[in-house]
């Protein structure tokens, strides 16, 4: 589409410079706007009327006045493309003025007058056709793809419905209206996927937890265990692919306060009976004080969930996780540093899309393959970031930022701090 | 104790009353919501554990017309499917006591339903000295004391303290714990009880490798428990 869309874009320098060389030629060529030239000469007659009365101007040659104004014509269109319309106005007015010095500096200086309306005229058209070209460009464009689009959703059999009454309209307007009407039925068909998966996985989940209810029932033995493991992870993909429709989904106008450190204290409470079991020291260092930040409350304990539960996991036994939270004026810092096998280096850009695993041999292991893309998509959406600094062999550390709560901060201050306040101000007093 | 069970899911009902009747509960089941209404004015329960997806009416609403006809509850589980925010809050709002997402696990669903019920038995009743492990609180010179050393606690903090410990395990909401600790609180003030929970954990150390947990259920409520 860059492709059509520059290729158009040199279409119409193209023809604007044709255009405007052939008006320039024409214009000082047919000697058709003679009385042009001749009130601009008068006009510097009269500036330089001393120099002017007692010396000799000598008229330049025809095919040097085409060429020079054809030259003068064309010089616009080394910036007509790149400013705005009103900049390029502005600049077109500025040249026009400039032109005429020139001119009048020809003469003055080396005693040669060239006739300067063929490109004065070519130069005040350059504007209207550039813009009357891109204009038109913009909308063949706009109507193409428009109309592949609509193509497109009618092969997906979801044709849109006409639209009314505004056919016979400004074309302009015609097609503002086509363009709304097109995003809204996309941002429908969005809403309507996004339905259907989280209809779906719960759909799935429900047959699944009752499975598992019932496995309970048998008594253990290598196919029970085989079976309960097969349920947990379908279970656990139904989950995943809920959790991340709903990340992507999630409405950043319902954002709550919350403090980000009894949050991650509470995902380390979370994952500490799996820690224990494969006898993990988990160490954390948060700050004392509450930091807030505005967001979802379940979506970033689930997305803290994972980054430690993802670090325990690929932890060696015995190992340690530590959990550090810092801050600045701006934003919260929480790194989970595991002392896991790392992730290779062409791979650690890579495990926050959908369906990676740190390790491809691992397609076993429980897990939907849609954790770390459900922390990427949760922080994106709280402005945030996640990423994963590693080295094979030497461990995994997790970095996730969040920006913090601008609003000034009331926290209830507890008795025994409310003490000491008056005592930090007393040398000053 | 007798409980009222509605789940229309008949292998699940099934296997829920199995974990209920070996604990020695008397559990009726009913499978619709019309049924529960028309046969629940004749019958005294402790508990109620709701499905909230009924195929003829929705667990809020018999909730809603059981209230109609009876000014007296027991506490309501609910039993919901879907683990979201909104979803849980919902139920909260509905006026359930607590829910248990489904596939619930038996010593899950064991601990609300004992939790509730301990907390029913218990409710007026304050006695002088509290003891949870290495945690002592005496309601009398509101002293608390962590392994024989004495944890300094504001007011407000020792109050929310007890009410945590004389509730463990239930889920309490909270709007009821600013009702209750602090009396009305504008809703500006939200922050004040997470806070507070925050310095309880802190200062108590309620943390897993002590034998405690204590959890945000979406910043609607807290439960403290002890860590299984």
């Amino acid at each position: 589409m860059n492709m059509f869309v520059s290729a158009m874009r040199l279409n119409d320098k193209i023809f604007t410079t044709i255009v405007l060389i052939l008006l320039s030629a024409l214009f000082s060529s047919s000697g058709v706007f003679t009385g042009v030239d001749r009130l601009i000469y008068e006009g510097m007659q009269w500036l330089h009327y001393e120099e002017a009365s007692d010396s000799v101007v000598r008229l330049v040659s025809l095919p040097v006045t085409i060429a020079t104004s054809v030259l003068l014509a064309i010089l616009p269109l080394l910036w007509l493309p790149k400013l705005t319309p009103c900049k390029s106005l502005m600049v077109n007015f500025l040249y026009l003025i400039a032109v005429i010095f020139i001119v009048y500096a020809g003469a003055v200086l080396f005693r040669l007058w060239v006739r300067p309306s063929g490109a004065l005229l070519a130069i005040l058209l350059a504007y209207p056709v550039w813009r009357w070209r891109r204009l038109d460009s913009a909308q063949l464009f706009l109507d193409r793809e428009l109309q592949n689009l609509r193509d497109e959703l009618a092969a997906l059999g979801m044709e849109q419905e006409e639209e009314v009454g505004v056919v016979n309209e400004d074309p302009l307007q015609y097609r503002i209206s086509r363009v709304q009407l097109t995003a809204k039925h996309l941002r429908d068909l969005h809403k309507s996927r996004s339905d259907t998966l989280t209809f779906i996985s719960h759909d799935i989940r429900a047959p699944l937890g009752a499975a598992m209810l019932l496995l309970d029932k048998f008594e253990n033995n290598k196919y029970t265990e085989r079976m309960e493991r097969m349920i947990t992870r379908a279970h656990a993909m139904a989950e995943g692919f809920l959790q991340a429709s709903r990340a992507e989904m999630v409405n950043v106008n319902k954002f709550q306060e919350l403090d980000m450190v009894s949050l991650t204290q509470q995902a380390v409470d979370d994952v500490y009976e799996i820690a224990l079991a494969k006898q993990l020291q988990l160490s954390t260092q948060l700050p004392e004080d509450p930091l807030w930040v505005r967001g979802d409350f379940g979506l970033l304990l689930r997305a803290v969930s994972n980054v430690l539960l993802n670090a325990v996991k690929y932890s060696p036994d015995q190992s340690e996780v530590k959990v550090l939270m810092t801050s600045d004026a701006q934003s919260l810092t929480l790194k989970v540093i595991d002392q896991g096998p790392g992730i290779p280096a062409k791979k650690v850009t890579k495990i926050f899309k959908r369906f990676s695993r740190a390790d491809g041999e691992h397609q076993a292991q429980e897990g939907s393959g849609l954790g770390l893309y459900f922390v990427n998509v949760t922080l994106r959406k709280h402005r945030g970031t996640v990423v994963a600094q590693s080295e094979e062999g030497r461990g995994a550390t997790f970095i996730i930022t969040l920006p913090l709560e601008r609003r000034k901060i009331n926290n209830p201050v507890d008795n025994e701090r409310r003490a000491l306040i008056p005592a930090m101000f007393s040398d000053s007093i | 104790m007798k409980i009222a069970l509605l789940e229309d899911d008949l292998a699940f009902a099934e296997t829920v009353i199995e974990w209920l009747e070996e604990a020695h509960f008397e559990v009726d089941h009913f499978e619709t919501g019309l049924d529960f209404l028309k046969e629940f004015p004749n019958l005294q329960y402790d508990l109620f554990i709701f499905d909230w997806a009924l195929p003829d009416m929705e667990g809020p609403d018999v909730m809603v017309s059981v209230r109609l006809r009876s000014n007296k509850l027991p506490p309501i589980i609910f039993f919901t499917g879907r683990s979201e925010e909104d979803d849980i809050v919902r139920v909260m709002e509905a006026g359930a006591d607590d829910y248990v997402v489904k596939p619930a696990s038996r010593a899950m669903l064991m601990a609300r339903v004992n939790a509730l019920l301990r907390r029913v038995a218990s409710q007026s009743q304050v006695e002088a000295c509290y003891e949870y492990g290495a945690l002592k609180l005496d309601t009398r010179s509101r002293v608390v004391t962590l392994a024989g050393e004495e944890v300094k606690l504001t007011d407000k903090e020792f109050d929310l303290a007890l009410y945590f410990f004389k509730n463990e395990g239930v889920l309490l909401s909270r709007t009821h714990l600013m009702n209750v600790v602090w009396g009305a609180v504008s809703e500006l003030e939200t922050r004040k009880v997470d806070v507070h929970v925050s310095h309880l954990r802190s200062k108590l150390k309620l943390v897993p490798e002590n034998g405690w947990k204590l959890t945000s259920i979406y910043q609607q409520g807290y439960r403290l428990e002890r860590n299984r």
